[in-house]
């Protein structure tokens, strides 16, 4: 890595949020960050002009709006999510979850996703179902997108990389009227607002049995440089700063923004082998919540209880 | 290579001086045993390995994405599931719901309409039978994924028939009520002309002198069916019975596609259970004990099936 030009490498320039997330462990650089994605909420432009709503900030205020424009255009419902058991659920809830303090273990990995917060989180998140589609359930990633692609929902939180699809006109009804920008978030006492977008990404790694170690490393140098980063970006984002406020990009993609802004603020799910498992036992415990087979302080506590034998079954807990 | 010819010669008949039986047994049949070498080769690589293997890695603890090696742990996998494994349970409960409410359901339905084609004449029948294979033909995959669309609350063609009729619309894979008979329905959908096919080659092979003395008899439709066409027809409703038992066990594209185990743990049948904790957890060890306890519960569910079903019917009659 010493012999590496720092020019093309440009460490700087990617946002360092991401770098640490994606590229490395325990203060050491492994990878080099490649495609990223964040959560975020879209809204209708139109419809918040006509009735004159404020995009919302804080989660009580997405409720309120959410409310106040259910059904106000017909067949269009406040707020639109994906439902589905599946990690969709989970990573829509991690933004809830996180910004009301909760987490899913604490530093010693014991498990506390029954916590006060986790619970309040939760419940929030039930009380949002009336005022969606009510299929709303049964979306995972492609039925909400084409929900709120169809106009059926005044606002959505979800992965930035929908917004190619709202903005294809052979699949979208509503190219041009929407904007991303952050989720909302909880207000802190001392009068901010802090949030917490789920984000998720790729990057490039070594393995450790590469035979070709240099090979490998010049080729992820060149394909997260700033020469090639803004090319690939244009099917996908990716992590450079360069990348995201280059003005033809943010044209092309009006996600770009809001993207460039929830970034630095976002937060990765637990880097653990036994994420999977943790992972499954959330959504089985989300799942039984939000369609009111259990009540939510129940499903979680049972959540809680498997997190414990998974993290005891990975050694992470004694 | 010996010509096909010389197989025969009476030369190679005998065996040499201090040959084995069996060495000369498989030596005259070189040419045969050639032909039937890459097939061989093929189930032995595909079906008996991975078997063994399994059987093998469920003694073991292996999780595929640390760098540990295998660990002993004996019976230790199936103990964990048997008596700890709380998702084990609820996955078993579920499996055998999905069974109870899909083969009876497939069979006395593929019956009806068995008995409708028996009706019919033979040239219809033949055009009808290739509409009636697709079903079963299709890629399962397929199957789910248009079954998905047809679920969707929004815009899916059930919502959209029940809208005209005024009903209001069923959130079909949503909600813990209707999950499982959701795919439940698109696996009975599935299956239902496979079976009826088998029957009605069942009931076609049926000789007609017991039919007729049945009549004769003054025997009414309903007691000709329940006291000779069924009993005739009972071994081809036990091997349609075990097949659909031991492939419904299986199933796994409809809930992949479907539901994906929701809501909930509602539609987590133990195939799909086990491919969580074999490819997302990585428990190979513990997966693989999953798949062995499959196994046995299936063979033991088709020993009892099989003993029932053969003390009635034909084979009590001593034939």
């Amino acid at each position: 890595m010493l012999r590496t030009d720092h020019n093309t490498l440009a460490l700087n320039d990617f946002i360092p949020a991401v770098v640490s997330e994606q590229g490395m462990w325990q203060d050491r650089i492994f990878g080099l960050p490649f495609i990223q994605a964040v959560f975020g909420l879209y809204y209708r432009t139109d419809i918040f002009k006509k009735y004159n709503v404020k995009v919302p900030q804080t989660w009580d205020e997405l409720k309120d709006t959410a409310k106040l424009l259910n059904q106000k255009e017909p067949g269009v419902y406040g707020i639109t999510f994906m439902g589905r058991r599946g990690v969709q659920l989970q990573c829509t809830y991690d933004n809830m979850l996180w910004s009301f303090g909760g987490s899913w273990f604490d530093s010693k990995f014991n498990p506390t996703i029954n916590s006060k917060a986790a619970v309040d989180a939760l419940d929030y998140f039930k009380s949002l179902i009336p005022f969606a589609p009510p299929g709303v359930l049964t979306y995972d990633w492609d039925e909400n997108a084409n929900a709120y692609a169809q106009g059926t929902a005044a606002m959505t939180i979800q992965w930035q990389n929908a917004a190619p699809t709202f903005e294809n006109p052979a699949k979208s009804k509503i190219v041009g009227k929407f904007a991303f920008t952050f989720v909302p978030g909880q207000p802190q006492s001392d009068g901010s607002v802090y949030r917490t977008p789920t984000f998720g990404g790729w990057s490039f790694q070594i393995p450790k049995d590469s035979k070709n170690k240099e090979a490998a490393w010049e080729f992820i140098v060149w394909v997260t440089s700033q020469k090639v980063d803004p090319v690939l970006a244009l099917a996908q984002p990716g992590s450079r700063f360069s990348g995201l406020l280059d003005p033809k990009e943010q044209a092309k993609h009006v996600e770009y923004k809001g993207m460039l802004e929830s970034l630095p603020i976002a937060k990765g799910r637990p880097r653990l082998g036994a994420y999977s498992e943790l992972a499954d036992a959330l959504e089985v415990a989300l799942s039984d919540a939000m369609t009111g087979a259990k009540a939510s302080k129940q499903a979680l506590d049972d959540a809680n209880t498997k997190f414990a034998f998974i993290l005891k079954k990975w050694k992470y807990l004694k | 290579m010996v010509p096909l010819a010389l197989v025969y010669h009476s030369d190679l008949e005998k065996n040499r001086v201090g040959e084995p039986v069996f060495i000369g047994f498989l030596r005259r049949r070189r040419t045969l045993l050639l032909f039937i070498a890459p097939t061989v080769g093929v189930l032995l690589a595909i079906v008996i390995f991975p078997l063994f293997f399994s059987l093998a890695l469920s003694f073991f603890d292996w999780n595929v994405i640390q760098a540990e090696p295998w660990s002993w742990v004996g019976l230790g996998n199936y103990s964990t599931i048997l008596f700890q494994d709380p998702y084990f349970r609820t996955s078993l409960t579920v499996t055998v719901l999905y069974l109870l409410g899909t083969v009876p359901l497939q069979l006395v339905l593929g019956l009806i309409v068995a008995l409708i084609l028996n009706r019919i004449g033979q040239k219809i029948i033949n055009s009808l039978r290739t509409i009636l294979v697709i079903p079963a033909m299709m890629t399962p995959l397929i199957v789910g994924i248009i079954w998905r669309l047809m679920y969707n609350p929004d815009m899916g063609m059930l919502n959209y028939f029940l809208s005209l009729l005024h009903l209001h619309p069923i959130i079909w894979t949503g909600m813990p009520a209707t999950a499982l008979p959701s795919v439940m329905i698109a696996d009975i959908w599935e299956w239902t002309p496979f079976i009826a096919l088998i029957l009605l080659a069942g009931l076609q092979a049926i000789p007609v002198e017991p039919l007729e003395g049945a009549r004769v008899d003054g025997a009414s439709g309903w007691q000709t069916l329940r006291f000779v066409v069924l009993p005739l027809l009972s071994p081809v409703i036990l091997v349609a019975v075990l097949i659909r038992l031991m492939d419904s066990f299986k199933t796994f594209d409809l809930i992949f596609v479907l539901t994906q185990g929701g809501p909930g743990m509602r539609t987590e049948i133990l195939n799909y259970y086990t491919y969580r904790n074999g490819f997302k957890f990585f428990h190979m060890g513990y997966a693989s004990a999953l798949s062995w306890l499959l196994v046995i519960i299936l063979n033991v569910i088709s020993m009892i099936l099989g003993r029932t079903l053969r003390s009635r019917g034909l084979y009590a009659a001593g034939r």
